[in-house]
């Protein structure tokens, strides 16, 4: 008899929820993970260089100055692949294409390796030091850039251990060579350079056995090393350019304030070659450091309390639980996130309040300028904010939010880098004003996102509107294969 | 008049009873122009067609379910709250509704892009609500989707403009022809050769995929997509009276039922001059396509019955090999097996006409028919049948309730290949009593199911309700 039937119906059948949720467990950690350690280098620098009485204050910035460059610069440049690459690992490994997770780690060494040559190239046609101080700060800088790579790596396959061991004994035999150094410096003394120079050679030495570390660590993880298809993960840029953006627009937002103070009111150039702001950089250095608290609390929140209730619905969803469960697991999970948010914004807002009211006694023993404290006060209410930003960007990802998690960077980014243009002309009287106003209000909108997202999440797990997007460009997945053919290495 | 003739599964790519029932009428009405409208579940292209086209078919309009839609602009105006309460009805699967057609056709966007809205997500939840469902809700998410994913891109589709539409079942061929319908305002005229709602129920039953918690649902489905054709049909037309008295069961309304029987050329089949019977085997015949609702096992086994009562005979099976081809496989495995290689022949697609003349019996064993038009030819050509009780079988064989010729054979129950075995065994026993019972089937056919009569009454049909419409229309 005439009739279809319904055979083809089956295609529904077919696994829709082929859960990627858990692609960005890591993701936090390799997002928090690089900025911490800048901040904690660059400022435990900072402290220790200023006991070395026998150098001078142009040797000691020098010296503090090329590192800090270097980790800014190579954090803006992991940001341009972190994220896609971090989910393109996280499906391989869901897919158990675990094999590839290697070549992927070469391709994306050797895009860093581009994208950290170009801005070397830049830094040494506009560098007025001498060459042999140029190529040192490139071999650094090339050298964390490919620590950041591997520390993604790394984390994607769990191995917390080595990267701790490596970055421990890098730091250690980093600091040790500069302390040494720094005591019995005025003997070698072939230049003015000398000083600073060896004080960054040495820095240097340690970051690259921090490096070798974490290559042995990669070489023991992944025992079979194929070559084939280094660059699949490029066409992760046409799947997700929002990952894209999200990544790069973060890490850019955190530093964009200082780039446009930079050239504002007080600022400094060092050498002819590097621009800074004394004391707006160190007020954003010793800002950030009082954030540590929250990314501590939220790891731990995260993998404990969270992420059990988070797994519980989505396992509802998933695995045919019923409507009732689904929504009485999407309630216990909204309200552990909402005790957690609330946990955090609490904890983490009592210690910079406690210190924004506290510095002013802490800093006239260690007599430090007026000035510096009022920058301080303002930029630890924009790093309270930005500690948000960053925690409820990373969960809008867990969610698959990843528009949200786009707008975010992008408001962050935007408000941050216009507020700055905006107020460069008030001076010193405008800094630190921008960025606290740029990230509080980036972080309030995250928070309305998340609040109104979270509200809807059973919605978005079964009909995805955001699916629906316009055509995938396919540039990038053209380049990946065009790129995976022509490969030498 | 331009007819539209809306189709599903079949006509012009699959061979099968409808298929060749449209290929007839289109033949056979000259003065009427077709335009065809195929629903399929793949795409299907001119190199699938089974039949040559009749040159007064205008057009094929292929509508493959389960296509990526084309992005639909979208409506200004946001969908009211009544058109929300006429869709929620009907996709709750509570009523048949015109207007719930018209706001899925023109006020809801594209199925995929529906399926992604708000409005979908609450239907879902409160129908799963009040359906009092307590089983996993993503199967039941899908399987809303799995239903109402071609419902939508049949209803958003664009169809020719014709005159009238005639659908040759109801489900997906039966709501698209009852939009058509109402889009154009022409009259819709519905001819159900098996009761569609009825055999999606046993396929469903059957289905090992659909969880059992939702089998009911899915068979709910197509007794609302057939309510919905019966609703806006005009003339709900079958084949013979048993499946006249199941439209009613489900719903259709008892004025617009009509029997109208499949008729064959009679003339061209009568003059088939039989050779005579040669008294030392029975030659068998079988016209049908070799698939499991035919259930050709049950013939193979019946052939072994009578070879092991050391019967002389030969069994052709005549009918096209490669729709099944799992199917076919296996029944020239089982013939094999049997040890029935040299007198069960599966031939293939062959001229039929040749063959008819030398058979003494022919036989139907399926589980599920219509009005089989292969028993008509048959009888036609005298030849005494055996055939399983299904469909219109006894009706064909026996005669209806005013009819004088006598049996055309037997009628037996299906999947007992005993009877059809000892029904052979008495043909070859009695061979002049099997010419008498070929003869009443001639008889028969001559009066009641010669194509030219069935025609004649579908021609004055087209004409009355287009009439009545156009009178309506100015």
């Amino acid at each position: 008899m005439a009739g279809i039937g319904f055979k083809l119906q089956r295609l529904f059948q077919e696994d829709y929820f082929s859960s990627r949720f858990k692609a960005y467990a890591f993701a936090g950690l390799v997002t928090a993970g690089p900025w911490l350690i800048v901040i904690i280098t660059i400022s435990l620098i900072q402290w220790l260089t200023s006991y070395l009485v026998d150098i001078s204050k142009d040797q000691q910035e020098l010296f503090t100055l090329s590192v800090s460059y270097c980790f800014i610069f190579s954090q803006v440049i992991f940001g341009i692949q972190q994220l896609v690459v971090t989910r393109y690992v996280a499906d391989l490994i869901y897919e158990k294409r675990a094999k590839e997770i290697f070549s992927t780690f070469i391709g994306m060494s050797k895009g860093t390796l581009l994208f950290a040559t170009i801005l070397g190239g830049v830094f040494f046609f506009l560098s007025n030091l001498p060459f042999y101080f140029n190529v040192l700060i490139f071999i650094l800088f090339v050298t964390i850039n490919m620590i950041w790579v591997m520390f993604l790596f790394l984390s994607a396959a769990k191995n917390y251990q080595a990267v701790a061991y490596s970055f421990v004994t890098g730091a250690l035999i980093s600091l040790g060579i500069v302390l040494y150094l720094g005591f019995h410096v005025e003997r070698i003394n072939f230049s003015p350079y000398s000083s600073s120079f060896f004080l960054l050679a040495g820095f240097t030495a340690g970051m690259i056995v921090t490096l070798f570390g974490l290559l042995f660590a990669m070489l023991l993880t992944f025992g079979s090393r194929p070559r084939e298809n280094q660059f699949g993960y490029l066409s992760y840029f046409d799947k997700f350019p929002s990952l894209f953006w999200t990544g790069f627009l973060y890490n850019s937002g955190i530093w964009v304030c200082n780039w446009v103070i930079w050239f504002g009111e007080g600022r400094m150039t060092l050498l002819d070659t590097f621009v800074y702001h004394r004391l707006y950089d160190t007020a954003i250095f010793w800002s950030y450091l009082t954030i540590i608290p929250t990314m501590i609390i939220f790891v731990v929140s995260v993998e404990t309390r969270f992420y059990e209730r988070y797994r519980i619905f989505y396992g509802n969803v998933n695995e045919g639980g019923t409507l009732a469960a689904i929504k009485k697991s999407k309630e216990r999970m909204q309200r552990v996130l909402k005790e957690e948010v609330k946990r955090l914004f609490r904890s983490q807002g009592a210690i910079s309040l406690l210190i924004i009211f506290s510095v002013g006694y802490i800093t006239t023993i260690f007599g430090v300028e007026d000035r510096l404290i009022t920058i301080f006060r303002f930029t630890i209410v924009g790093a309270f904010s930005n500690a948000m930003v960053l925690v409820i960007t990373l969960i809008l990802l867990y969610f698959e939010d990843r528009r949200g998690a786009m707008y975010t960077s992008i408001a962050f980014f935007a408000l941050n880098l216009m507020l700055s243009l905006l107020f460069l002309p008030l001076g010193h009287e405008g800094y630190g004003l921008s960025f606290s106003i740029g990230s509080t209000f980036a972080f309030l909108f995250a928070l309305l996102r998340l609040i109104v997202f979270i509200d809807k999440v059973d919605y978005h797990a079964f009909c995805r509107p955001h699916d629906l997007v316009q055509k995938e460009t396919s540039i990038f997945s053209k380049a990946g294969r065009w790129l995976n053919q022509h490969t030498f290495l | 008049m331009k007819i539209g003739m809306v189709v599903e599964g079949s006509y012009p790519y699959v061979s099968g009873g409808v298929a060749s029932w449209v290929q007839t009428v289109m033949q056979r009405m000259p003065e009427h122009e077709f335009e065809v409208i195929t629903i399929t579940p793949t795409p299907m292209t001119e190199e699938d067609y089974r039949y040559t086209l009749p040159n007064n078919v205008k057009g094929i309009t292929n509508l493959p379910l389960n296509l990526e839609q084309k992005n639909r602009k979208k409506s200004r105006k946001p969908i009211t709250e009544e058109e929300q309460r006429v869709l929620t009805e009907w996709m709750m699967l509570e009523e048949p509704n015109s207007a719930a057609l018209e706001v899925i056709r023109s006020r809801i966007s594209n199925s995929k892009e529906f399926f992604s809205e708000q409005l979908f997500w609450h239907l879902v939840q409160n129908s799963y609500k009040k359906e009092k469902q307590s089983a996993s809700f993503i199967e039941y998410f899908y399987m809303w989707k799995g239903m109402f994913t071609p419902v939508i891109e049949l209803i958003q589709c664009e169809v020719p403009e014709v005159d009238l539409v005639h659908s040759v079942s109801t489900g997906y061929a039966g709501l698209l022809a009852a939009v058509i319908k109402l889009q154009q305002r022409i009259p819709y005229i519905l001819t159900e050769h098996g009761i569609y709602s009825r055999e999606r129920e046993e396929e469903i039953l059957k289905a090992s995929w659909i969880a059992d918690y939702y089998k009911q649902r899915w068979i709910h489905f197509f007794h609302h997509l057939t309510k919905q054709a019966y609703r806006e049909a005009d003339d709900i037309i079958t084949l013979f009276e048993r499946n006249s008295e199941l439209q009613a069961q489900i719903g259709a309304p008892e004025e617009k039922l009509h029997v109208i029987p499949n008729g064959i050329d009679y003339k061209k089949l009568s003059e088939v001059k039989r050779q005579k019977t040669s008294k030392d085997k029975l030659i068998m015949g079988a016209i049908v396509r070799i698939v499991p609702i035919k259930d050709i096992k049950t013939m193979i086994h019946a052939a072994k019955l009578l070879d092991d009562r050391a019967i002389p005979f030969e069994l052709y099976i005549m009918g096209p090999l490669d729709e099944d081809e799992e199917y076919t496989e296996e029944c020239s495995l089982l013939i094999q097996q049997l040890d029935l290689k040299g007198r069960v022949y599966l031939t293939g697609k062959v001229n039929i006409s040749e063959y008819l003349p030398i058979f003494d019996v022919c036989l139907l064993t399926s589980i599920s028919e219509g009005q089989p038009l292969a028993v008509l030819e048959g009888m036609a050509a005298g030849i005494p049948w055996v055939v399983t009780d299904v469909g219109a079988c006894s009706e064909l064989i026996y005669g209806g309730t005013h009819d004088r010729f006598g049996p055309a054979g037997f009628v037996v129950t299906p999947v007992k290949p005993t009877q059809i075995a000892e029904r052979c065994e008495w043909f070859y026993h009695n061979p002049s009593e099997a010419v008498k019972f070929g003869m009443n089937g001639k008889k028969r056919v001559e009066e009641y199911y010669q194509v030219d009569q069935f025609i004649d009454l579908y021609a004055q049909l087209y004409k009355e309700r287009r009439e009545e419409y156009g009178r309506d229309r100015f």
